[in-house]
């Protein structure tokens, strides 16, 4: 019933008026579309989370329609976009034009400084634990070309409050569907503790890397408790110590960070 | 505080190195890891580890299955240190392994084009190299990748050459100190091989030896015409360091074309020979050629062992290579001095070798419209 009313609302507009409202139904189209499948990742009218922001004139991954189209077809697996599922010729048209869209109709709000927050990252010892351009800690995700992958929003709150940032496992392995970096606390039955991240983990063993990056691998026979740290992070929360402008200025740098093409 | 604490166990990772240099120069003291491609800079692929012997080898089971997630042709030499296992998977991926599970710790893949120019094998690789906290290796776009060996995160890339030329890495680099050396293949496509060093830090190229000289080099002659400009000579197969003599010993391969020889007259140095060069600066203190003017496509890619040996009683520093000629060979390795060569498997392309170990080569060998049988085979007797 309710596909059947909105084919006849879809007629009746291309009957209104033929030439622009085309256009404004293959949006709509597109939208309907997109709500259901993308908005997810990429937020509702493309402002992004945990997948980049898409409101944006120049898509890293599509340069132009045909690639947008391939995207949307194929998915970037090794980067978590899936491959949602078979699409008509014209959804996907549709869903390009109205990505296409997004650019015009908001700007998303960078207000900081990106030289300032590169200053902010230096001194607030971001690079123990992330690598930017090759430089820096590997304990924590890379970061260089953050900005291409999580959207302002997402990576503020990711510095005021990690644990609500955890990153879902994109790559097809290691942890697939995992949340990455997830706290975990081993005891073994000798009583040994090693608290650390999850590397991977299946049902009989899981690999541990901890606060001094050694890798640990346990059978879990040998465990005598495993806490898995849901809702925490390794990473400390920056709350309280990067906030008002400092905050704005390192969100804009890592904003901008997109990574070599 | 806390935040503190971590901080500084960040800062302490960094100085702690996972296999700096003097753990692979000693790589015989440490049997229970695998650090270099060879097992030790002298190449000798020997393992001291008895667990496993003659009487017990029928009854090894499998412990764990690692699944290589494309289909292709598996070369890795894997590499083994603090419990992780680094391995290459076809085409170009790095992957790390934990040594007690076969749980994949991290895995990488660079973007390959779709027109990757790949001719003269198929897309395979043959293992990375560690050195400190960095894995180390090739890609058949010809790239040269460092990796946190943690994480697996990229540290540098550099092009080694341009792929559109034909230049594609498949041999593991090696690490020495402070340097990461790297050959090519693409022999088939006409490049000139050589064989580069970087600074394993920066990715920065620190030397380049060409295996086939260039305009006004010495050796030129040796090629007809112009045709030294394309003439083959790759570098596809680690080779072995003396740290001592502080020498690179490294096979060169096929010059190009490589059955057909009708633009190349002469020895077309210094293709199927072994170069042994100074680590410092790339510069041929000495080279040995298996095959002049090869017209059978024997590249001299095999590794290079070095060990100590008494020769006609006197204690001398060797090296020796099982060709893919059907001679065997072992050379003074501080001169390059023929000390001995003979064939290892059945030969029909020589009346023997001189006292220099240069082969009396029989033409009626040569390949021929027709057809020509010969001993060994196209693989020769050995391959890599």
């Amino acid at each position: 019933m309710r596909r059947f009313s909105g084919g006849l609302l879809v007629m009746v507009l291309i009957g209104a008026w033929p030439a622009s409202a085309q256009g404004t139904t293959e949006i709509e189209k597109g939208k309907q579309l997109f709500l259901g499948m993308c908005s997810r990742c990429h937020g509702v009218e493309g402002g992004g989370g945990e997948g980049p922001n898409l409101n944006r004139p120049v898509l890293s991954h599509a340069p132009d329609d045909p690639a947008l189209t391939a995207v949307i077809r194929d998915g970037i697996p090794d980067r978590g976009m899936p491959k949602v599922r078979r699409f008509t010729d014209a959804e996907l048209h549709a869903m390009v034009v109205y990505i296409r869209s997004l650019s015009q109709n908001t700007a998303v709000a960078v207000t900081g400084n990106l030289e300032k927050g590169m200053a902010v990252y230096q001194r607030s010892g971001c690079s123990s634990c992330h690598i930017i351009n090759g430089e820096g800690g590997s304990l924590g995700p890379e970061l260089t070309s953050i900005g291409a992958h999580r959207a302002p929003d997402y990576l503020r709150q990711a510095i005021v409050d990690p644990a609500a940032t955890l990153p879902r496992g994109v790559m097809a392995f290691p942890g697939h569907g995992f949340s990455e970096f997830l706290p975990v606390r081993v005891v073994t039955r000798d009583g040994r503790e090693v608290r650390g991240v999850r590397v991977n983990e299946d049902s009989f063993t899981i690999q541990v890397r901890d606060a001094g990056n050694q890798l640990y691998s346990f059978r879990k026979a040998d465990l005598q408790q495993l806490d898995k740290q849901i809702g925490k992070s390794l990473m400390p929360d920056y709350k309280s110590k990067i906030s008002g402008s400092d905050l704005d200025d390192l969100v804009a740098y890592l904003s901008s960070l997109g990574g070599a093409k | 505080m806390q935040r503190f604490g971590l901080l500084l166990i960040c800062a302490a990772l960094s100085a702690y190195a996972q296999v700096p240099y003097q753990r692979i120069a000693g790589a015989d003291n440490n049997p229970g890891a695998w650090v270099t491609y060879s097992g030790n800079y002298q190449a000798q692929r020997y393992s001291q580890l008895d667990q496993i012997n003659r009487q017990n080898v029928t009854q090894l089971k499998p412990t764990w299955v690692y699944q290589m997630r494309n289909p292709g042709i598996v070369e890795t030499s894997p590499i083994v240190a603090d419990g992780v296992m680094y391995i290459t998977e076809p085409p170009s991926t790095a992957t790390a392994l934990d040594l007690h599970t076969g749980r994949p710790l991290w895995t990488y893949t660079p973007n390959i084009p779709q027109d990757v120019i790949i001719i003269g094998s198929p897309p395979v690789n043959r293992g990375v190299a560690i050195l400190d906290n960095t894995v180390f290796f090739g890609t058949v776009n010809c790239h040269l990748i460092a990796l946190d060996a943690k994480s697996g995160i990229v540290r540098w890339d550099v092009a080694v050459d341009d792929n559109k030329k034909g230049y594609y890495v498949t041999g593991a680099p090696l690490a020495i100190d402070r340097k990461i050396i790297v050959g090519v293949s693409g022999a088939e496509t006409g490049i000139r091989g050589f064989l580069d060093a970087y600074d394993a830090k920066t990715g920065k190229r620190v030397w380049r030896t060409w295996t086939v000289p260039g305009h006004g080099d010495a050796g030129v002659e040796s090629w007809g015409g112009t045709s030294f400009q394309h003439g083959g000579g790759s570098t596809w197969v680690t080779g072995s360091y003396d740290p001592d003599l502080h020498l690179v010993y490294w096979g060169t391969g096929n010059p190009a074309p490589d059955w057909n020889d009708d633009t190349r007259p002469g020895d077309n140095l210094y293709t199927c020979s072994l170069l042994a060069m100074d680590a410092d600066t790339g510069k041929i203190k000495w080279h040995f050629q298996f095959t002049p003017h090869d017209v059978h496509d024997w590249d001299a890619t095999q590794v290079p062992i070095l060990f100590d040996a008494d020769v006609k009683g006197r204690r001398r520093k060797v090296v020796s290579m099982a060709n893919r000629n059907g001679f065997y060979y072992v050379l003074d390795r501080q001169t390059g001095e023929f000390l001995a060569g003979a064939p290892y498997v059945k030969q029909t392309w020589t009346d023997g070798l001189d006292a220099k170990g240069r082969p009396f080569a029989r033409r009626d060998a040569d390949p021929k419209v027709e057809g020509t049988l010969v001993y060994p085979a196209i693989l020769g007797g050995a391959n890599w």
